[in-house]
């Protein structure tokens, strides 16, 4: 009776805990990493450094604060960047990993039975 | 529907087995040993080249594979339909139960399991209580299951918990209400248990559901805060760290909604929280902080991630020695909120920044561009008076608020914020606190902790309560009693011992053992006092209130004092005003003044002694407004002082004395009324000439006329001296005796009607302790000795 009940919750709860549990992880690692948002800020200025800018002020202190914006711009890009393509691998590598565990998962309970055939039969 | 029980059955044997596998050691054996055979596969495959390893790999899997079961499945059995109790009963019930549980055996075995053993420490439903009550039920347990079910859809339960069947063995017994009466309890507190119980229990669920809270991006877009880092408390920051959510309550969730709405939309960015002292404005921050720092919470983007910063008054004030440099340093710190963008600053106790004085500044005039502004995020809180205060002073500053009002819980909500709070006060002072002590804390602190409100003044209480735990660690009712007692320096006292009962059904006994005649007011007096005692009074009003009427002398003190060493255990439970020193309508502040500042008012005597006699003396020469004032605390009870705290008179014997109308009494004796209409013509007479209004006057539970002494009272009044003078002098052994002729002349020699028994102390002192004093000075009276005073000592006496 507990093989029966052991079978039935692997091929019903166990399979899908184990889909939601991989897909909590991966929900987790975007947010750890947080992916959605610093796609949404990408080109933000890095910490709002260099942000502001007096409307008021000189022509050329506004092109001096322009380009002061732009590198702030483009050093606030690399940075996100970097965090958003170790985010993307690690959710690449977790998400891979999961997938095939996914899949195989039904066939796992006969790795017992392909062993011991294997076993006997002499395969090396 | 399936009510039996089998021992059989998927679940329960799932249960068992889990049970046995459970123990940590076993679990990292088992994982240890995977880890080996999977090692040892490889070393058999690679170096060995045998065929052997498909076996050891094999094995490896089974056991992976069962460790993974008993994690997912075996620890936490899944529910099934309701229909049948095998597919809804706990884990720790079916490990728990024999193969045929009875229902004398379901008693003994729920207390083994986690809700089981909670109501058993809390609500005190022991194991042996439950056998008790399971001995006069009927074998078989069906109807206790039919009645577990039945409770858990009335708690929103999943599953039929330990607890659940020790209540539905209790509520099956027939006596039950009576049961529980005596232990003061409801079906109804047990079911709170219940719910309290899941509640615990899905926090702790909870805390193994991953928080997202934005992740390691989520500040870059934000500027630097080096200024707020010192001069504030990230409320956020601190928020992050914590696993555990607090309890929502749907006032404050209410509230919560409308702080995101007001940040969301393009108005004014502030929110003021006015409410008093203990209303719960904190929690409500925090709560708004937990709820923008939740990537997972459905609101604006404009608003999600941003943090709270708290702005330190006193470092501000510290840090900056002149005003104009804490207006430089606070325009400073906004403009680096400002800058930031994702900051929200939190001006707690706001007065602080409005007005001048130890530990505040006023920078209203830097605050209020900024709020009119409307462009900085800020969250200003602060209670209604001071909100008051500094709205007639800046109405503009007023008006640039979006006011939220925040009340105080209500019983219910007070209940379940403490129960929130209970694990986390268990842990920091290793104790338990029963149910009981909750109850008790909610009851107190309403009536004798007076600077907040609930829910804070009941938390404050069950806090102190934890640090006087009885021996075994319970913080029960008595605990809160004690602290109550210590903590708030509340004078407790109990009426319900066997010794107090005596007392109260021998009242006019022991009063006349200290005051002579007045029969009839000792009586009135006594049955309202009694009737109070034994719960027939209104518990909103005070123990009694009474008009004692008569002139000067008659015992109308004494008898107020007999009162507080009869019924309060002593003369220091007094309260005396004397309402001839509040002649106008100013002195009702005086009536009802800070403790701070006058610790003689009768408010603030209250508080520190909230089981008295309160004696107003000579209540005919206060002002009208006084007698207002009074009206609210004879009727309900209650008083609010000058900071409109609610002090408690229920617990007080409040005693109004008078004269007035006092030289009538003699006239109506000589016409030969009874004491009980010469009272009726009396208070007619008072409401006659003005001197009280009606209304006043039906405020009462007795009026009490005293009638003028009589010299055979007074005869009687002499032996009370003459006992006090012995007590007086009974260090020394000696004794004093008068004779009856003596005591006649010293009655004559000191009777005054319009004085009463005033100048009977006098005159014994003049003649009876002159006469002691020279006979111990000259040796004539030594130790042991009895003085025997004769009529012609006092006469010679009387006559120096």
């Amino acid at each position: 009776m507990l093989v029966v009940g052991f079978l039935q919750w692997w091929y019903t709860r166990g399979w899908m805990g184990f889909a939601q549990g991989l897909l909590d992880k991966i929900r987790s690692l975007a947010d750890f990493f947080s992916l959605g948002l610093l796609l949404r800020t990408l080109f933000y200025p890095f910490r709002q450094i260099s942000a502001y800018s007096d409307e008021n002020a000189s022509l050329q202190k506004q092109i001096s604060a322009f380009f002061d914006k732009l590198l702030s711009r483009t050093i606030g890009a690399v940075v996100r960047l970097g965090i958003l393509i170790f985010g993307i691998l690690a959710i690449t590598v977790e998400a891979g990993l999961g997938a095939i565990l996914a899949f195989a998962w039904p066939f796992i309970p006969l790795v017992p039975i392909v062993a011991v055939f294997c076993a006997i039969v002499g395969v090396v | 529907m399936n009510n039996t029980y089998n021992y059989n059955s998927l679940r329960a044997k799932e249960a068992r087995l889990g049970k046995v596998f459970e123990h940590w050691f076993i679990r990292t054996l088992m994982k240890i040993t995977v880890v080996a055979l999977l090692a040892a596969a490889v070393y058999l495959r690679f170096a060995l080249h045998t065929s052997l390893w498909w076996l050891l790999l094999g094995l490896a899997v089974l056991l992976a594979m069962f460790l993974a079961w008993h994690k997912y499945e075996l620890l936490r059995p899944a529910t099934g339909k309701a229909d049948d109790i095998n597919n809804i009963l706990s884990r720790d019930l079916l490990i728990a139960m024999s193969r045929k549980p009875n229902s004398r055996k379901l008693a003994e075995i729920v207390c083994k399991t986690q809700s089981g053993s909670f109501l058993a420490l809390r609500y005190a439903i022991t194991p042996s209580l439950l056998e008790i009550l399971a001995a006069d039920l009927p074998e078989d347990p069906t109807p206790i299951y039919e009645k577990a079910r039945e409770i858990m859809q009335k708690t929103d339960a999943e599953q039929i918990a330990g607890g659940m069947i020790s209540v539905a063995i209790i509520e099956c017994h027939p006596n039950h209400e009576d049961i529980l009466k005596r232990m003061k309890l409801s079906i109804d507190d047990l079911y709170g248990g219940i719910t309290w119980y899941n509640y615990l229990h899905g926090l702790v669920k909870s805390m193994n559901k991953p928080r997202h809270t934005g992740g390691m991006g989520r500040d870059l877009m934000f500027g630097y805060t080096p200024l707020l880092q010192n001069f504030a408390i990230n409320i956020s920051r601190s928020r992050e760290g914590m696993i555990k959510e607090q309890v929502h309550l749907a006032a404050h969730d209410e509230i919560v909604d409308k702080m995101v709405q007001t940040f969301s939309s393009g108005g004014r960015q502030n929110v003021a929280l006015i409410g008093p002292e203990g209303s719960g404005r904190s929690t409500i921050v925090t709560a708004f902080a937990d709820k923008i720092l939740n990537a997972d919470s459905k609101i604006s983007s404009r608003l999600k991630f941003r943090q709270i910063f708290k702005l330190d008054a006193a470092a501000l004030i510290g840090s900056a020695g002149e005003r104009g440099e804490i207006e430089r340093l606070v325009r400073n710190i906004l403009a680096e909120a400002y800058m930031a963008k994702n900051v929200i600053i939190w001006l707690d106790n706001a007065q602080l920044f409005f007005e001048e004085g130890v530990g505040s500044v006023d920078i209203a005039n830097v605050l209020l561009p900024i709020l009119e502004g409307g462009r900085l995020r800020m969250i200003l809180t602060m209670d209604e008076q001071r909100f008051l205060e500094i709205s007639a002073k800046n109405s503009s500053l007023a008006n640039a608020l979006n006011k939220i009002m925040v009340a105080e819980a209500s019983q219910d909500e007070t209940m379940k914020i403490m129960q929130d709070h209970v694990p986390e006060l268990e842990y920091q002072h290793n104790v338990i606190y029963t149910h009981w002590a909750l109850t008790e804390a909610y009851r107190l602190s309403e009536r004798y902790v007076h600077d907040l409100v609930m829910p804070g003044r009941a938390l404050n209480l069950l806090e102190s309560a934890a640090g006087h735990a009885e021996s075994n660690r319970f913080v029960t009712e008595k605990s809160v009693q004690s602290a109550i007692e210590k903590t708030y320096g509340v004078k407790m006292q109990s009426t319900q011992n066997e010794e107090d009962k005596s007392r109260l059904l021998n009242m006019e006994e022991l009063i006349h053992e200290r005051m002579i005649d007045q029969e009839g007011a000792v009586k009135a007096v006594s049955d309202a006092l009694r009737r109070a005692a034994a719960g027939v009074r209104n518990e909103n009003r005070p123990i009694g209130t009474f008009l004692f009427l008569g002139p000067t002398g008659v015992g109308k003190t004494e008898l107020a004092k007999a009162l507080s060493e009869v019924y309060f255990h002593g003369e220091g439970t007094m309260i005396r005003i004397d309402l001839n020193e509040f002649v106008s309508a100013d002195d009702v502040s005086r009536l009802i003044a800070d403790g701070a500042t006058d610790e003689l008012s009768l408010t603030s005597q209250v508080m520190k002694h909230p089981f008295a006699v309160v004696l107003l003396d000579e209540i005919e020469k206060a002002h009208p407004q006084v007698l207002t004032t009074l009206l609210q605390l004879l009727d309900e009870g209650i008083l609010r002082d000058i900071k409109n705290r609610e002090v408690s008179f229920r617990d007080t014997i409040v005693i109004a004395t008078s004269n007035a109308g006092a030289d009538k009494i003699r006239d109506y004796i000589d016409q030969g009324l009874t004491m009980t209409e010469v009272k009726d013509e009396l208070t007619n007479e008072l409401i006659k000439t003005g001197a009280f209004k009606p209304e006043f006057l039906n405020r009462f539970d007795e009026i009490c006329a005293f009638e003028p002494l009589s010299k055979e009272a007074l005869i009687q009044i002499i032996d009370l001296i003459l006992k006090g003078v012995n007590k007086t002098l009974e260090p020394q052994k000696i004794s004093v005796t008068v004779d009856e002729g003596g005591k006649k002349l010293l009655v004559d020699a000191g009777y005054d009607p319009k004085l009463g028994a005033r100048p009977m102390r006098r005159i014994v002192q003049k003649t009876v302790e002159n006469i002691v004093a020279k006979n111990v000075l000259s040796g004539e009276a030594e130790s042991g000795e009895k003085i025997h005073i004769t009529t012609e000592m006092i006469r010679n006496e009387l006559a120096s």
